[in-house]
């Protein structure tokens, strides 16, 4: 049991945490060779190319947590998510865990489309 | 049957009573370290300053009543708007959400006796109150922050605002800062930790989860505001280049740290309203909320997502579209947890056995305008779209739906809903509805028409306009609705102003509520329960086994904890009973140190330097004053299962301390992105051997603090002391170079040089100052130490290494901007 409520946290705190970093490290990425697009040397860093290889790894490891969430759901499911801890817990964050999972890939997802459409320091 | 009603019940509730009655009279309200009576001075505080708001609105749409009107001039209107949008937002809706009902409630809703932290529930609000105060001076001298809520460089610079308008914005939004980010910690610990045994996390109460989320999100939202203001305010007032960008700095680095706390500010100012609508919805329908971990975690993700949302307020400022697109994504993908709550509220109402009072009443205005402001929110997703509204009434109308139709409603409803509670008598339902549909028009007529105005390119904050513009219409319709606003507002007071005293009295649970604030009195008595109540869900009013066995505890005398001013302490997750507490009582400490504290801002807006360092050296005396004398001198905690609170208060605080280093760490890094050279101006690269060898031996004193906290959980004070010395050696050491290095720094080139100086000295002073704190820190600890070791001392020891992890952690970021840089 402690295993699979190890699987309910990674489920609910994996992806946000994958998402964190691609937003500020993508954030980041675009303006330390954009700066404006204006102004400033640019650090020759492949925006595009990192945009889409960060997305890619924080997808697969945001899934993965996903699945995690389900092993927990999985082995809870005889559990009410009101019932007493730990299985009434661990349903209770497995759920969260599958929730929240779909909502940060879609959000990696469509954070890294942008370097498909777009390209470099184009400005909006 | 209430426990009360029982001879166990009535035998315990007279100890209760005698152990915590505070003080009576105007001392004992000065002196509060009741939840309750706090909760009630901010309701006051906060209602107030909602008049002086309203009555600054009502000022704006009398002079847009007509074209070329000449009510206000142009001065005075940047004034109003200014003053009107930082009154709604800090002075307002935020003290009455979270200071007014958070307060309240929160503890009545998981249990408890009081907050975590009762005397800094206590410092939260007379820190509130003086910064009101302070900024509303303003106002009274006509020197008012003109400038706008967000206050954009460098309209705000010293240059084209040289009077003290932006000068009492920065400080009286620091100010107001502190008591927020004190309240959000207290919040945080009580809700962790002060959850009545039973109360796990997955039975924990809707509205505790929103609460849980705004404290989160203020805890790390409100260090970039601070960073930004401080900023702002050295540039000012020392001649710092933050956001000059003749001299290095960049303005567009204010919109990013003001939006970074900005856009989550939306998301801290609506949660109290879900939290609120998910009390009332299952009351008034008599049935559990659908989806109920759905909503819970919605709570969360919508304070979590605001986070990375900030720049869609900055579309227009000409950002790459790769970047643009992060924020894009975000901003449609937070619809979804806001339609998660929004489609389980319906799905309850449908679904349940809804009754239309008035609480409820509320909740629907509230769910109509939180589509509408919803609606038109998302719209801005698409960046075309925003670009083409940005600064128009169109923004006006989407954020008045947000923040007043779908964050006032549900405060409004809530009051209602919570009267019989607070004062035992029921208010005027026939005027109670009459109020709501005086509101709900009112909003509509007021805030709808703006979408119009908008669109036809009407800008916001214009003072006036000319007759042919064609946008006297909704102007008008505009300005009727505000005045039918203003009544139904002034009805809801008048309802429950003479309801306090004519109405109806009621029970403890006039409306078979389903939390635990109904399983006490109305209103409630000082100690909030004669017993610790049993937990099985998250509605624990409605399982009668559950308050069976509170009246079977009562005969048994088990979790009474009448022998003094005693809570329990649960684990953080699981909620299982960690501990027993002694809690403080009424106290003058924390009003003393509010005006103290408010003296040195006072000080530093009059630019009477020196008098302010008396008076934050007299602040730091206050607080070492308060913190000398002790209750549960006994030895208790070694026994303990879980964190004490007092780590975890500072784990939160330092949180707070973490994001705002990170806010000053991301400020270097984005002007050095934005420069041609680093360092600017011919500025040598620092020398890096020197604060590499400090921080290691910074990093070093944190050995013999863990060494401390171990020796103090094995109760050896002696050897917890010469520990705690050892590093305070060590610290002291690694503080003399540095501020020598520092001096020596400012010898080659100053904070005034360019904006490279400016951030250098900043981030340096900054770290080096939390330092100096962290060693009075280890001197007050080792004076404690010397008379041995108490429970209380022992949680000290725990959280001054806590902090000195921190610090050091924190240095070896700090000393990574200079490697970086040489």
């Amino acid at each position: 049991m402690r295993r699979y409520g190890l699987f309910a946290w990674l489920g609910v705190l994996g992806p946000p945490f994958a998402w964190a970093l691609q937003h500020v490290g993508g954030f980041a990425v675009g303006l330390a060779d954009c700066p404006d697009g204006t102004r400033g040397p640019g650090w020759n860093v492949p925006v595009d190319a990192v945009t889409i290889a960060l997305g890619a790894a924080m997808a697969v490891f945001a899934a993965l947590c996903g699945v995690a969430a389900v092993a927990a759901w999985r082995a809870t499911r005889e559990a009410d998510e009101a019932d007493a801890p730990p299985a009434g817990r661990i349903h209770f964050l497995a759920m969260i865990g599958m929730t929240v999972t779909p909502l940060f890939l879609a959000m990696i997802a469509m954070s890294s489309a942008g370097a498909l459409a777009f390209h470099g320091c184009t400005q909006s | 049957m209430s426990v009360l009603d029982t001879p166990a019940g009535r035998r315990v509730s007279e100890r209760l009573e005698q152990v915590w009655t505070e003080r009576p009279g105007v001392l004992g309200w000065l002196t509060t370290t009741d939840h309750k009576r706090i909760g009630l001075l901010y309701l006051f505080a906060s209602l107030i300053l909602f008049g002086a708001g309203g009555v600054e609105a009502l000022l704006m749409r009398t002079q847009l009543i007509r074209p070329d009107n000449g009510l206000v001039g142009p001065g005075a209107y940047d004034q109003l708007f200014t003053m009107h949008g930082i009154t709604m937002i800090f002075l307002f809706v935020i003290p009455i959400s979270t200071g007014a009902f958070g307060n309240y409630l929160l503890p009545l809703m998981i249990g408890a006796r009081d907050m975590a932290f009762p005397r800094l529930n206590a410092l939260s609000f007379w820190i509130f109150l003086s910064s009101g105060l302070l900024i509303y001076t303003s106002l009274a001298i006509g020197q008012a922050p003109d400038a706008g809520w967000f206050n954009y460089v460098p309209l705000a610079s010293a240059q084209f605002s040289p009077g003290p308008n932006i000068d009492f914005y920065c400080l009286g939004l620091i100010l107001n800062g502190m008591a927020s980010t004190a309240t959000s910690v207290n919040f945080i610990v009580t809700i962790f930790k002060g959850r009545a045994p039973g109360m796990s996390i997955n039975r924990m109460p809707l509205f505790c989860f929103a609460f849980l989320a705004v404290s989160f999100a203020l805890v790390f939202a409100l260090p970039p505001l601070t960073c930004a203001l401080a900023f702002l305010e050295l540039d000012r007032q020392v001649g710092t280049h933050f956001y000059d960008v003749a001299m290095g700095g960049d303005p567009v680095l204010w919109q990013h740290l003001f939006w970074i706390f900005g856009h989550p500010e939306v998301y801290i100012i609506i949660l109290p309203a879900f939290g609120i609508a998910t009390s009332i919805i299952p009351t008034f329908t008599a049935r559990r909320m659908v989806a109920f971990p759905l909503v819970a975690v919605a709570e969360l993700l919508v304070a979590f997502i605001g986070f990375g949302v900030w720049a869609h307020h900055m579309f227009a400022v000409g950002m790459a579209t790769t970047t643009t697109i992060y924020f894009a994504a975000a901003s449609m993908i937070i619809v979804i947890p806001s339609a998660i709550q929004l489609f389980a509220w319906l799905t309850t109402l449908v679904t349940g056995r809804p009754h239309f009072q008035t609480p409820l009443l509320w909740i629907v205005g509230f769910i109509l305008f939180f589509i509408i402001g919803g609606l038109s929110g998302v719209m801005f997703a698409a960046v075309p779209f925003d670009q083409q509204v940005t600064d128009t009434y169109f923004i006006v109308a989407h954020f008045h739906f947000v923040i007043f139709g779908a964050a006032v409603f549900p405060l409004l409803g809530g009051l209602y809903y919570w009267f019989p509670k607070v004062t035992g008598r029921m208010y005027s339902e026939r005027v109670g509805k009459l109020s709501f549909w005086l509101s709900f028009v009112g909003t509509a007529l007021t805030f709808m028409p703006m979408h119009i105005a908008g669109l036809e390119g009407m800008p916001r904050r214009q003072w006036t306009y000319p007759a042919d513009v064609g946008w006297g219409a909704t102007n008008l319709v505009e300005t009727l609705g505000s005045y039918l606003l203003a009544a139904g507002l002034l009805m809801v007071i008048a309802n429950l102003a003479v309801s306090l005293r004519r109405g109806a009295r009621v029970g403890n649970d006039p409306f078979d509520g389903a939390t635990l604030e109904w399983a006490t009195a109305s209103p409630p008595p000082p100690y909030n329960f004669t017993v610790i109540p049993a937990i099985s869900s998250p509605y624990p009013m409605w399982d009668v086994r559950d308050r069976e066995e509170d009246r079977a505890r009562v005969a048994r005398g088990e979790l009474v904890l009448a022998s003094g001013h005693q809570t329990p302490a649960s684990t953080v997750v699981d909620a299982e009973l960690d501990e027993v507490l002694d809690m403080p009582s009424d106290s003058a400490w924390p009003i003393a140190l509010a005006s103290t504290l408010a003296l040195v801002f006072v000080f530093l807006l009059t630019g009477h330097w020196t008098t302010a360092v008396v008076f934050a050296g007299a602040t730091a005396l206050v607080l070492a004053a308060w913190h000398w004398r002790e209750g549960g001198a006994e030895l208790v905690g070694v026994a303990r299962r879980a964190l004490p609170n007092g780590w975890w208060g500072m784990a939160i605080f330092l949180c707070s301390e973490t994001a705002l280093f990170g806010s000053m760490i991301g400020t270097y890094f984005y002007l050095r992105f934005t420069s041609l050279e680093w360092p600017q101006g011919g500025i040598a690269a620092p020398a890096v051997a020197l604060p590499l060898a400090l921080t290691a031996l910074l990093v070093l004193s944190c050995a013999p603090m863990a060494a401390a906290a171990r020796a103090a959980r094995l109760a050896r004070p002696r050897a917890a002391w010469w520990l705690v010395a050892l590093a305070l050696a060590l610290q002291a050491v690694y503080l003399g170079l540095q501020v020598a290095s520092y001096v020596h720094d400012l010898g080659d080139f100053g904070p005034s040089t360019n904006a490279y100086g400016s951030i250098y000295f900043t981030l340096l002073g900054a770290h080096h100052l939390h330092v100096a704190v962290g060693i009075l820190l280890d001197v007050w600890l080792l004076a404690r130490l010397a008379g041995g070791l108490t429970s209380y001392r022992l949680v000290g020891v725990r959280a001054a290494a806590l902090y000195w992890y921190a610090v050091a952690a924190l240095a070896v970021a700090v000393v990574a901007t200079q490697v970086s840089a040489s």
